[in-house]
């Protein structure tokens, strides 16, 4: 193309867009201008009619006197019903229109009804042409019938509205040569600020650009080696194949996963009063996440959502993606079962025409749509593709899911027709059950009218209604105007922080129109083109030059006046990180990061006084094993009714509803949890340890936190200063380090127990040394007691550390509990003991019984020389050293691991909880229940149970103290900082929260 | 066709103030619509936005007209008894149950067995009534003190909601719907009025210690609007808010130090780049963080307080202690200008709450105990304090009990969701009487019947909003806490 020719061209885009952008203005609400211009004509002539006449009777008569039960009985759509008028009556005296009822009531105002209680008023020129043409006599075109949707008005969309157009550009060949060898986003973004006067910013440079892009595509900060690696690469496409490198990982598919998560309102547990856990939902999120990296077809992943089950010609299909259906709450208990049932339509149709369509079909559920050219029908006919499944009331067993049995697979959340014969619903009268209408036919949505066909009714032998299937191939279908655009346009909202439509959940007249039409045109008819690659797309974007402009414009202050939003795109955006980016960054800054795909997900750790809100308190909610807990954030395990706060804070979206864009907001709670939130903390010390173990002097230290949080050098007078900020915080911290932190887990653990015996806390019989009770220092008052003197165990002759120790001599001694100290074995077990016995079983704690828990029992032992036993599921838990002196033994078992420590040391993990127990048979401590045998020899100064597991901070809090009290050395995995680490520490928190790690330039 | 109104990213205007205000929603929506001008930007927006409709359609007169002469209210305490307190012991006075007492309900009249519990007979009052103050407003002996200031009392005697079960109904009762994930009460007037104390969340919450209530946050929850509307667990000793105080280590001067090192990195790098007012609002943000680590510790520290006010509360003596700090706590953060204060009686699950299935003798006898005197207390002091006329305090449950037992001598009461009490005090309510009645035998609502929905209306009225124009634009709709429904009780307004 020459010069000259590129400029025609160009010349002939601006007018089309002014000419759009025109006919926009007179569509949405300049009629006065038209109406002016034809005053002037016939009243009596179609084009008058058309102009003035229709127009004002579309916008303010119909929403309520048209359809088949139009309000009052009165029809204003066609000019019979005119004349006929309505149940009260004529409505039109022809003879002296004046005094016509219906302008009767325009000039009482009681027409159009008020709206929130505020009068609307018809404009005195609307009024007047409305006398005027009623006094000619209501000049009608012949067998014109008015439709409420026919078009747009300043009240609201027709089915002219701008989304329901056709695409500006066909996903042919012509497609790539519409702009020569320019990026087609580059050309139709220069065109716009070239009409503005505006020129775009310089390249960002590239190390921003390098950290822009890990961010963008895996949520996640390059490395220090990925970052000097890039910055390093010489090669001319080096741009080109680190966006190919970063979309080929399988990182890319865990970040841009969690935005559909949040349009398909993803969680894992019902919501409401029980909150249960919807068992698989995890599968579903893995399914996404593969689904993105094997660039699955959007038109298939649309399908196979709405529909898998309905694809179906062979048994073996995957039903995974139709966990989708199955996302939303769920009461188990709704007030009326009957009307619940139609709340659940409600939210699929919701959010399935929010995710694939971005319209509000919902909102015609009692009415037409008030704004978008939805009628009731089609809210119906949308809501039975959805009614031969198991919306109705069944067994709350199935969480409002089908019979697990009808699935085949029972390891699933997932979606099938479970009365496929259902007749499809009636159209209910303001949306109640009890008023019903007509029956709807099935058909595809009215509101693109080219589509639109009917839905043959399923056979009667079928096992599905088929129903859903057709609905996913209407919205995939390559000539759907809204389809394409709302992906297209989801996609661009990630890589600029907002759409080319701002309202990405929303197109219709509520939301906000394109700012650059045409450019979302061509990117819809391009990722129809490209079959429907996501990744394509990412690429086309990546290597634009739009995307890597700079944050900063040299003329920015005053762009900032004309464009102060950047919609034109004269710079880049600068975003914050997300909630989930700031968490993995942070685990990623100091190593730790697990990028493990797949699979269920974790509890994270979550403060006690977050779970008061709880009504079961901690009963619901066990933080998952340390090996769990350094996973991305997309696996942390979401609760409706306890949404991880830390993430809450930074604004993740509750999953109630679809949501297409997070809010983001900066408040003070933010920074509060940034600087004292126990993550961060930990996260902070971790990296400072890190670095000191290199045993580089401080300021490499320091050279190298900067290197791995900010991604640059530091300059030298911020190194200045933080070697004075270390400085001044080791002298500080040195003074009182203290065991501050290991004391609040204490208490916290200490207080949590539900049996605490001592040593120091003993019943003894006052003649001799012989032990009556070892009171309970819980608050259960489960007192172990023991009345025969035989049993009874002695107060040793030794002290440990000072302190009593409680002696069984192998010789029938023990003590019987008062009540189950555990009624689960997700559990904590931790005692001070010495063991003189073997080789035979010996028990500390048991409730094994011979006529009633014999394979089912909890108990904690040792067997052999020195192996500790853990019921008879675990007889082989660790072998112990140096059994004679005291040790503390902890036993924690979690859901589907079992830990064993010796004095802080780990000496067994099994990979599986313990098998299912009965804990109603007496409890005794030392020996094994009923069997009068397995009598412990050696001492007992300190047994703990708590019913939950520990986290390892808690357990080694515990461990310590009863080392410090007994003076057993505990191996500790993490030592507890010195005031040299904490400084540091101090500094990397410092930086985990400025804005440079925590906004993207 | 211009883009000059957009604000930074596309935001709608009142993304953009959320984001630059940075409070705990420190600018309100009333602030954000009276003062477009002084932020410089035009009045009507000349082009759609997501939030635009409304902004255009409620301009300046979103406030209801407020009452000449009379205190602007300006904070809300809702004394929430979880569980379901019953009615007829406690403010709806029914003789009728006398003399119908062993009988079983008629049977015309309808109802949900909620959980299929055992129907007994009709059981009258266990706890007698008195006139109270110069009124004589009936209060039974469960509630002696809070008898006492009857003459400050509006007892709505015809609340009806719309569920049986209590993960719903109170849910409903905090958010307007029995559905989750709408924003509560106290988020719509945060929203609506912004807070008065930059330092302090503007809607707190201050659960029961036996537990938080069933359905959990989502009964302080903000729903579709930004997190930051949601209210704010509050614990009454110790460190009341999450994250509030770094460990122990480097608590005082060493974070002091963390801030100012902060700061000055943040300002470096705000330099270097153009102006951005995301950057600005962030580090503003932090000095807001800083000062909320001494004032809500602060708004917490009853030893400020003289040992009478105290000894008033119940503070410190028994069953009373955590009721009576509670309250305490209410009035100091009204007095701070905290907006919202929701106080949970009753936590966890059954007798642990007012939900008496088992004995409303034993079940009512203990949880009033807790609050009668606290509750007293606290009207007492805001009255003394001139701080009544500016505050609205709410009693009441998700709903009410049913007036017959559950089973043959059988001392408890099933849900009843058809008929039960509340009561209002305080500023804008004409006190000393009661509103609405059920019928004879307290069943269901008959007279003047009072929906959820009404009360919600009510309330935001008293607290000058009008519930029909207090609208959030989400997902192609205005929402309002009243949905289509809710009408102003003004027969109770002073």
């Amino acid at each position: 193309m020459t010069r000259p020719n590129i400029l025609k061209s160009l010349t002939s885009l601006v007018c089309c867009v002014l000419f759009a952008t025109m006919a926009s203005h007179i569509a949405r609400g300049n009629e006065t201008i038209v109406k002016d211009a034809i005053l002037a004509s016939d009243v009596s002539h179609a084009k008058y009619f058309e102009s003035s006449i229709a127009p004002l009777i579309v916008r303010e008569c119909l929403e309520c006197h048209t359809s088949e039960d139009p309000s009052g009985g009165l029809d204003l759509s066609n000019r019979d019903d005119w004349l006929r008028g309505g149940e009260s009556g004529g409505v039109i005296d022809l003879e002296s229109s004046e005094s016509s009822y219906l302008l009767e009531r325009i000039r009482s105002h009681e027409m159009p009804p008020p709206v929130r209680g505020t009068t609307q008023v018809i404009p005195d020129a609307d009024y007047e042409t409305l006398e005027r043409w009623i006094e000619k006599g209501l000049p009608w075109p012949e067998n014109r019938v008015l439709d409420y949707f026919e078009r747009t008005n300043k009240k609201r969309a027709g089915r002219d509205w701008w989304s329901l157009q056709p695409l500006a550009y066909q996903p042919d060949e012509s497609l790539e040569n519409a702009f020569g060898s320019t990026n087609p986003i580059d050309a139709l973004v220069q065109q716009k600020l070239t009409k503005e006067g505006l020129t775009p910013a310089p390249t960002a440079n590239r190390a921003q650009l390098i950290r822009r892009i890990y961010y963008t595509l895996h949520g996640l900060p390059p490395t220090a080696e990925q970052q000097s690696r890039h910055l390093a690469d010489q090669s001319p496409n080096w741009w080109e194949s680190l966006v190919d490198e970063l979309l080929d990982r399988p990182e890319y598919g865990q970040r841009w996963a969690r935005y559909w998560l949040d349009v398909v309102r993803y969680a894992d547990t019902s919501g409401y009063e029980r909150d249960q856990e919807k068992p698989f939902a995890w599968k579903y999120r893995d399914w996404v996440v593969d689904a993105l990296n094997d660039d699955m077809p959007y038109a298939d992943f649309v399908r196979l959502q709405l529909a898998a089950d309905q694809y179906s010609e062979t048994e073996s299909v995957d039903l995974t993606p139709t966990g989708f259906l199955r996302l939303g709450t769920w009461n188990d208990e709704p007030n009326e079962p009957n009307e619940y049932q139609y709340e659940r339509l409600e939210d699929l149709v919701h959010t399935t025409s929010s995710a694939f369509l971005g319209l509000t079909v919902k909102c015609a559920r009692c009415h037409s749509h008030k704004f978008d050219p939805i009628s009731q029908d089609d809210y119906y006919q949308f809501a039975s593709i959805f009614w031969t499944g198991p919306v109705n009331p069944q067994n709350k067993k199935w969480l409002g899911g089908p019979d697990p049995a009808s699935l085949q697979q029972n390891d699933l959340l997932a979606w099938v027709d479970t009365r496929p014969q259902q007749p499809p619903l009636h159209v209910f009268k303001n949306g109640d059950p009890d008023s019903p209408l007509w029956q709807v036919e099935m058909r595809t949505p009215s509101f693109v009218p080219s589509l639109s066909r009917s839905i043959d009714k399923p056979s009667p032998q079928a096992s599905t209604s088929g129903y859903r299937r057709e609905m996913a191939e209407w919205i995939v279908h390559p000539s759907h105007p809204l389809t394409w655009r709302i992906m297209a346009n989801r996609v661009w909202q990630q890589h600029f922080g907002v759409g080319i439509v701002s309202t990405s959940n929303n197109f219709g007249f509520q939301g906000e129109e394109p700012t650059h039409p045409k450019l979302l045109d061509w990117l819809a008819a391009y990722l129809i083109r490209e079959h429907g690659s996501i990744k394509s797309l990412h690429r086309l974007i990546l290597t634009s030059s739009t995307w890597r402009q700079s944050v900063e414009h040299p003329e920015s202050e005053i762009y900032a006046k004309k464009d102060a939003g950047n919609r034109l795109l004269w710079r880049a955006n600068r975003q914050r990180l997300d909630a989930e980016a700031i968490r993995d960054a942070m685990l990623s800054a100091t190593g730790e990061l697990d990028l493990r795909l797949g699979g269920p997900g974790f509890y994270g750790e979550i403060s006690e006084q977050a779970l008061a809100g709880l009504s079961k308190k901690s009963k619901v909610w066990t933080p998952s094993p340390p090996s769990e807990q350094r996973r991305r954030s997309l696996y942390q395990f979401i609760k409706r009714g306890l949404m991880p706060p830390m993430m809450r804070t930074f604004d993740l979206c509750e999953a109630n509803q679809s949501v297409g864009r997070r809010d983001v907001t900066t408040v003070p709670t933010q920074a509060l949890t940034l600087m004292n939130h126990q993550f961060v903390h930990e996260r902070s010390e971790i990296l400072a340890k890190r670095l000191q173990a290199t045993k580089d002097p401080l300021d490499l230290q320091i050279r190298s936190m900067w290197r791995s949080l900010l991604h640059r050098e530091i300059e030298p007078d911020e190194l200045e200063g933080a070697i004075e900020f270390v400085r001044q915080q080791s002298l500080d911290v040195a003074q009182r380090v203290s065991r501050s932190d290991t004391a609040e887990a204490l208490h916290r653990t200490l207080s949590s127990t539900t049996l605490h015996l001592s040593a120091s806390c003993l019943k003894t019989d006052s003649d001799t040394s012989r032990v009556l009770a070892i009171l309970d220092q819980s608050e259960h008052e489960n007192h172990a007691l023991q009345f025969t003197s035989i049993h009874q165990p002695v107060v040793s002759d030794q002290t440990w550390n000072g302190n009593p120790v409680l002696w069984f001599d192998g010789n029938k001694r023990y003590l019987k509990l008062q009540s189950k100290p555990i009624e689960d074995s997700l559990c904590t077990l931790i005692a001070v003991l010495s063991d003189e016995g073997g080789p035979g079983h010996r028990e500390i704690i048991s409730n094994w019984n011979s006529s009633s828990n014999v394979g089912t029992s909890f108990f904690v032992g040792l067997t052999n020389q020195d192996t500790i036993r853990i019921s008879d599921a675990f007889s082989s838990a660790g072998r112990i050293t140096n059994r004679s002196k005291p040790f503390v033994i902890s036993v924690v078992s979690d859901t589907s691991t079992v830990q064993v420590y010796q004095s802080g040391r780990q000496i067994a993990e099994m990979n599986s909880g313990l098998p299912q127990r009965k804990f109603h048979t007496p409890w005794v401590i030392g020996q094994q229940g009923n069997i009068n045998g397995e009598y412990w020899h050696g001492g007992l100064a300190e047994l703990i149970m708590i019913p939950r597991a520990l986290s390892g901070a808690e357990r080694s809090a515990v461990e310590q103290a009863f080392g410090k009290k007994y003076r057993i050395a505990i191996t500790s995995a993490s030592e507890p900082a010195d005031a040299a680490t904490l400084a540091l520490s101090s500094l990397a928190r410092v930086l985990f929260n400025s804005n440079e790690f925590i906004y993207l330039d | 066709m211009t883009h000059s109104f957009q604000f930074p990213c596309g935001q709608s205007r009142r993304e953009w103030i959320w984001q630059a205000g940075c409070g705990f929603a420190g600018l309100s929506l009333l602030d954000l619509l009276s003062s477009e001008n002084a932020f410089g930007f035009p009045s009507e927006p000349t082009e759609s936005t997501p939030e635009s409709p409304q902004a255009k359609s409620q301009p300046k007169h979103l406030a209801a007209n407020r009452r000449p002469g009379s205190k602007q209210i300006r904070s809300c305490i809702f004394l929430t008894m979880n569980g379901a307190p019953s009615q007829v012991d406690t403010f709806d006075y029914k003789p009728a149950l006398r003399k119908y007492a062993g009988k079983t309900l008629p049977k015309d009249k309808n109802y949900i067995n909620s959980g299929g519990r055992k129907v007994g007979y009709l059981t009258p009052e266990w706890r007698a009534f008195r006139p109270g103050g110069e009124s004589g407003l009936l209060v039974s002996d469960y509630f002696p003190r809070i008898r006492e200031h009857a003459d400050k009392l509006c007892v709505l005697n015809s609340c009806h909601t719309d569920s049986h079960a209590h993960g719903s109904a109170l849910v409903a009762m905090n958010t307007g719907k029995t559905q989750i994930g709408r924003p509560s009460l106290g988020s719509w007037t945060v929203y609506g009025l912004g807070s008065e104390n930059e330092d302090l969340p503007g809607y707190v919450v201050m659960l029961d210690n036996r537990g938080g209530p069933i359905s959990g946050q989502a009964n302080w929850s903000s729903g579709f609007m930004p997190a930051s509307h949601a209210g704010t667990p509050f614990r009454s000793q110790g460190q009341p808010i999450l994250d509030l105080d770094p460990p122990e280590s480097i608590r005082g001067m060493p974070q002091k130090r963390e801030f100012e090192l902060l700061q000055k990195l943040n300002q470096s790098h705000a330099a270097q780049r153009g102006t951005d007012a995301k950057l600005l609002s962030r580090m503003k943000s932090y000095e807001l963080a800083y000062r909320m680590q001494s004032a809500a510790p602060e708004a917490v520290d009853l030893s400020q307080e003289s040992a009478e006010t105290l000894r008033a509360y119940g503070v410190g003596s028994g069953v009373t202690n955590e009721y009576g700090r509670n309250c305490l706590i209410a009035r100091r953060l009204v007095e701070r200008g905290v907006r919202f204060v929701q106080l949970y009686s009753g936590g966890g699950h059954l007798e642990e709450t007012w939900d008496a299935h088992e004995s409303i003798e034993k079940n009512h006898g203990q949880h009033a105990a807790e609050v009668d005197q606290p509750i007293a207390a606290l009207l007492e002091d805001l009255h003394q304090r001139g701080l009544l006329e500016e505050t609205l305090v709410i009693w009441g449950g998700e709903f009410g009990r049913m007036p017959f037992s559950e089973g043959k001598d059988a001392p408890g009461r099933n849900h009843n969701p058809y008929g039960y009490s509340m009561w209002l005090a305080g500023g804008g309510v004409r006190g000393g009487m009661n509103y609405g009645e059920t019928d004879e035998l307290g069943f269901e609502a008959v007279t003047d019947r009072v929906h959820l929905h009404d009360l919600h209306a009510t309330i935001l009225h008293l607290m000058g909003l009008d519930h029909e124009r207090l609208t959030y634009f989400y997902q192609g709709r205005n929402e309002s806490l009243t949905d289509v429904g809710g009408r102003v009780l003004d027969d109770i307004l002073a």
